[in-house]
């Protein structure tokens, strides 16, 4: 396959070097001319000195033949208008990287369908999901990451006293944008039916969008005592958005950060947690900040070797798990034979996070399995289906198509629009859900989904 | 410094004054077949003068108007309000200067303290003008009028934040005009409502519309001696209560509130605790007062309510002589007559955002004695309250107890034998612009009567103080400020 990269960065050229190692063709486009002549000298690829926004430079390029073009660059704008470019000239696939900022803006405005850019990604908040994912329930955060964070996963426990308990689903009257994914009675999971009895200490997981799950949380009167401690090392652009991924009042974070400007801005942009001027390399502070009682302290400065110290000491203030994030590509191997000496819990490779987050977009799988609760039969499986063209059910609506017993709908992706489908939403080519389903039925749903004979 | 931009407002005030003398004297003379004549003097000064100014105004070509410049104004247009307020009282009543100075400014800066006799006595109008000069002065006349009628952009807009507690300085002046005039909106509906509901009470039409008056601009100055105890009526006090807390409220929160445009009202951690501070204050009070000094819990609440009610929206009306009352409930009054009600509403005294700005500091401060490393950034209702606002806050509570200290050492120089519950609450009831103070010599069955001319004009400065918050009175007062170059 051939792809062409613009901006020969540390992510840049981190995707390079993979692509190359799984012999794709790469091309790589970029605007600092001595940057340029060094890349050309030392990589094997094909090298075009100039501003990817510019149409004579793309024009080098024979963009039709492209599969993708990937803009990587620093700056968001440049980002952009190169892939707005890439597109109009014929690029099949477009991916494009944006910051944090821009992130943020994506859940307001539609910046994918204005610009017809295929994929955004956010190469730190791909890092922070994979944090995000250790900590949380990995099922809910896989979830989240393929809506973009436009659906929330929450889970909640039925107490004796809750108005639900007793009830029926049906009964409860759920809007059209929340679901019931799965509940956990007795150590076992199952997926609920309109008819499904709620009992005391039954465990939901619902999907929906914030306000309405929070709604749902009054509704059915439900507290959760549950905290879990987290400690952050540095206010880097990663804790930033694993604070994002983090949003919820059942995680206690406590962010300790040298600089004292960073430390008052994340203070002001998220006042529900506490943030420590200081350098979490200090045993005292991290005595101090009663470390003990941490239940996972991430280190995720920009400064590997600090990282490193911060999670010793960390570990000797007492922090339950610790857990290291490296940034240099070079100390990946060194970091991986520390992981097990030093007793760290978990080790998250920048590159290995970017790699990971642009395969499943670069090299789609049909079918994935998110997560399986269970290991019998009917235990619920949470699967993600593309759904190809001219298949036998699209242009149905959701009530209209045959699903097999016990299936639940929990997310659709209609191009650029992530919901939860309701009753009368159509299905067709080119569409992603997420379902939940029985083990038993894993073969029927897939079958049903991208079987290109009629019902 | 120049002198060329207090020309305008103190010509807009003065006229306001007369026209509205006018206003008072004429329906003195329509309804009840008064006099018009003694009125005279007090109509023409007023006008002269504001004719003499516009003359005098010249050409105005700077367009930029200075802080000093904008102090002198704000401190100046009250102090001559202050005085040409008092015209009436000393024309008709022939009193002595003290004491219409201490009447007009009382009125001027809602206060309510009276050091009048037997007001069943005084002419309709002038009891009319008192109730008037404490409408006006819930309303911020000075601001509101030069807002429409100036023509300086950024010194309209100075003024009113110079007038206003509550308002970012972000604001443009198309939403300062707009918050302005609904503002006004509310308060001539408030009135008016007001007005007529209690005309329904079995009183007179010219009691419900100076209580009106009095009762919405947080003031508190009756038309009889007795106050609101002269009616004994359970419907009244309940109806007042209601208007003294609709009085006290941010206004601009109010119409967000009403219009949906804004966050709902238990949102508000100003109301809210202006709410828990008046319950907590009266259930306290009903306690203390049942069965001591009332043998029914009802009438014990009734009371305690009507009194939280009137002091903390620093009204100052009385049902009962609470002066009598046991000195557990005097303090909880006193403490209510210094935080005061609401920003951007009449209500005066240190106001509930910023005791729960300040709260909110000293328990920051107090997590950093233990945590020296920890940074908080404090943010009230959304709002952002960087490092200076907090240390503005601060100054302003220390200068706050200050000045309250230093007015009771002069009072107590000018008054030796007064003692030392009396001295703290004239003062506080002063700075707070409540009104009457907590003990017999002063309270509500009492007036000021008593006390000599000095300390009087010592409680009406005290009085425009606390009007302006503080800064735009003193800073008149500090060298500085006069100088040229420096």
């Amino acid at each position: 396959m051939q792809f062409v990269i613009i901006g020969a960065g540390e992510v840049g050229l981190c995707l390079c070097k993979h692509l190359l190692q799984n012999n794709h063709e790469v091309v790589i486009v970029e605007k600092n001319a001595q940057l340029a002549k060094l890349l050309g000298e030392n990589v094997v690829a094909r090298i075009v000195t100039g501003d990817a926004t510019l149409f004579s430079t793309l024009q080098q390029i024979n963009l039709p033949q492209t599969d993708a073009v990937l803009a990587m660059t620093q700056d968001d704008a440049v980002n952009i208008l190169a892939c707005t470019l890439a597109k109009t000239l014929g690029a099949q696939k477009t991916v494009c990287r944006i910051h944090r900022d821009l992130h943020q803006n994506t859940q307001k405005f539609n910046y994918q369908a204005h610009f017809s850019i295929d994929y955004l990604i956010d190469t730190q908040h791909a890092c922070a999901f994979e944090i995000a994912k250790y900590i949380r329930d990995p099922h809910r955060v896989a979830i989240e990451q393929f809506s973009r964070g436009k659906i929330e996963i929450q889970t909640l426990e039925l107490k004796e006293k809750s108005p639900w308990t007793g009830k029926t689903i049906l009964q409860l009257s759920l809007d059209n944008t929340v679901r019931i994914g799965f509940i956990k009675r007795d150590q076992q999971h199952f997926i609920p039916t309109k008819d499904t009895l709620l009992q005391a200490h039954d465990l939901l997981t619902l999907a929906g969008d914030n306000v309405h799950l929070s709604q749902l949380r009054t509704q059915a009167c439900i507290r959760q005592n549950i905290f879990t401690y987290i400690t952050l090392f540095s206010a880097s652009k990663i804790t930033v958005s694993l604070l994002q991924l983090l949003h919820n009042p059942y995680y206690k974070v406590k962010v300790i950060e040298e600089d004292i400007a960073l430390c008052y801005q994340l203070a002001e942009a998220y006042p529900n947690i506490s943030v420590i001027h200081g350098s979490a390399t200090q045993l005292s502070l991290l005595q101090e900040e009663q470390t003990h009682a941490s239940d996972y302290f991430v280190a995720c400065s920009s400064n590997d070797e600090k990282n490193i110290i911060a999670c010793l000491q960390a570990q000797k203030a007492g922090s339950k798990k610790t857990l290291l994030w490296v940034n240099k590509e070079d100390y990946d191997a060194v970091c991986d034979t520390l992981k097990d000496t030093l007793h760290f819990n978990h080790l998250i490779l920048t590159k290995s996070c970017i790699i990971k987050d642009l395969e499943s977009i670069l090299f789609p799988q049909e079918i994935s399995v998110l997560g399986t609760l269970g290991n019998d039969e009917l235990a619920p499986e949470l699967i993600e289906i593309h759904i190809p063209s001219g298949t036998a059910i699209e242009g149905l609506t959701v009530d209209n198509i045959p699903w097999p017993e016990h299936t639940l709908l929990l997310v659709l992706k209609h191009r650029f629009h992530t919901k939860v489908p309701g009753a009368k939403d159509c299905l067709i080519g080119g569409d992603c859900v997420v379902a939940v389903v029985q083990k038993k039925h894993h073969d029927a749903i897939i079958r049903l989904l991208t079987q290109k004979t009629s019902l | 410094m120049k002198v060329t931009p207090l020309v305008i407002p103190l010509a807009i005030n003065f006229l306001l004054l007369g026209l509205w003398f006018f206003v008072c004297a004429y329906s003195g003379f329509f309804f009840y077949r008064e006099p018009l004549l003694p009125w005279i003097p007090a109509i023409l000064i007023p006008l002269l003068l504001s004719l003499i100014l516009y003359f005098c105004k010249g050409k105005q070509k700077r367009t930029y108007i200075s802080q000093r410049e904008i102090l002198l104004t704000t401190g100046i247009s009250w102090l001559s309000a202050g005085i040409i307020g008092g015209l009436p009282y000393w024309i008709l009543l022939h009193c002595k200067f003290s004491i219409g100075l201490f009447e007009s400014i009382s009125g001027l800066t809602t206060t309510g303290a009276t050091a009048l006799l037997n007001l069943e006595c005084l002419p309709k109008s002038l009891l009319l003008w008192r109730s008037v000069s404490q409408w006006l002065g819930g309303l911020g006349f000075v601001v509101f009028f030069v807002t429409f009628l100036g023509t300086h952009g950024n010194f309209q807009k100075r003024l009113y934040l110079q007038e206003s507690t509550s308002v970012e300085e972000s604001v443009s002046l198309f939403h300062m005009r707009k918050n302005i005039a609904y503002s006004f909106f509310i308060y001539v509906g408030l009135t008016i409502l007001c007005a007529l509901f209690l005309s329904q009470c079995n009183i007179s039409l010219f009691d419900a519309l100076c209580h009106a008056l009095t009762t919405v601009s947080t003031g508190g100055f009756s038309t009889h001696s007795a106050g609101i105890h002269h009616f004994n009526s359970l419907t009244i006090e309940r109806l007042l209560i209601i208007f003294m807390l609709l009085g006290s409220i941010n206004f601009i929160f109010l119409i967000q509130v009403f219009t949906r445009q804004g966050p709902k009202l238990v949102k508000n951690s100003e109301f809210r605790t202006y709410i828990a501070l008046v319950l907590t204050a009266t259930l306290v009070c009903a306690r203390v007062l049942y069965p001591k000094i009332y043998p029914s819990l009802p009438e014990a609440v009734r009371h305690a309510l009507f009194q939280v009610v009137s002091i903390g929206t620093t009204t100052g009306f009385h049902s009962v002589n609470f002066s009598t009352w046991p000195n557990i409930t005097v303090l909880i009054l006193l403490m209510l007559m210094f935080i005061g009600g609401c920003t951007g509403s009449t209500a005066g005294g240190f106001k509930v955002f910023r005791l729960v700005a300040l709260c909110k500091i000293l328990l920051a401060h107090l997590e950093k004695m233990f945590r020296s490393n920890i940074v908080r950034i404090l943010k009230i209702d959304g709002v952002l309250w960087n490092e200076r606002k907090q240390l503005d806050l601060l100054y302003f509570f220390a200068l706050n107890l200050l000045v309250m200290l230093i007015a009771v050492v002069f009072l107590q120089l000018l008054m030796p034998t007064i003692d030392f519950l009396t001295n703290v609450s004239a003062v506080v009831a002063s700075l707070s612009n409540i009104g009457p103070g907590l003990t017999s010599l002063i309270g509500p069955s009492a007036t000021f009567v008593t006390f000599p001319p000095a300390a009087k004009i010592l409680l009406s400065a005290l009085m425009l103080l606390g009007r302006l918050e503080i800064y735009a009175i003193l800073v008149l007062l500090t060298p500085k400020f006069w100088k040229r170059f420096d």
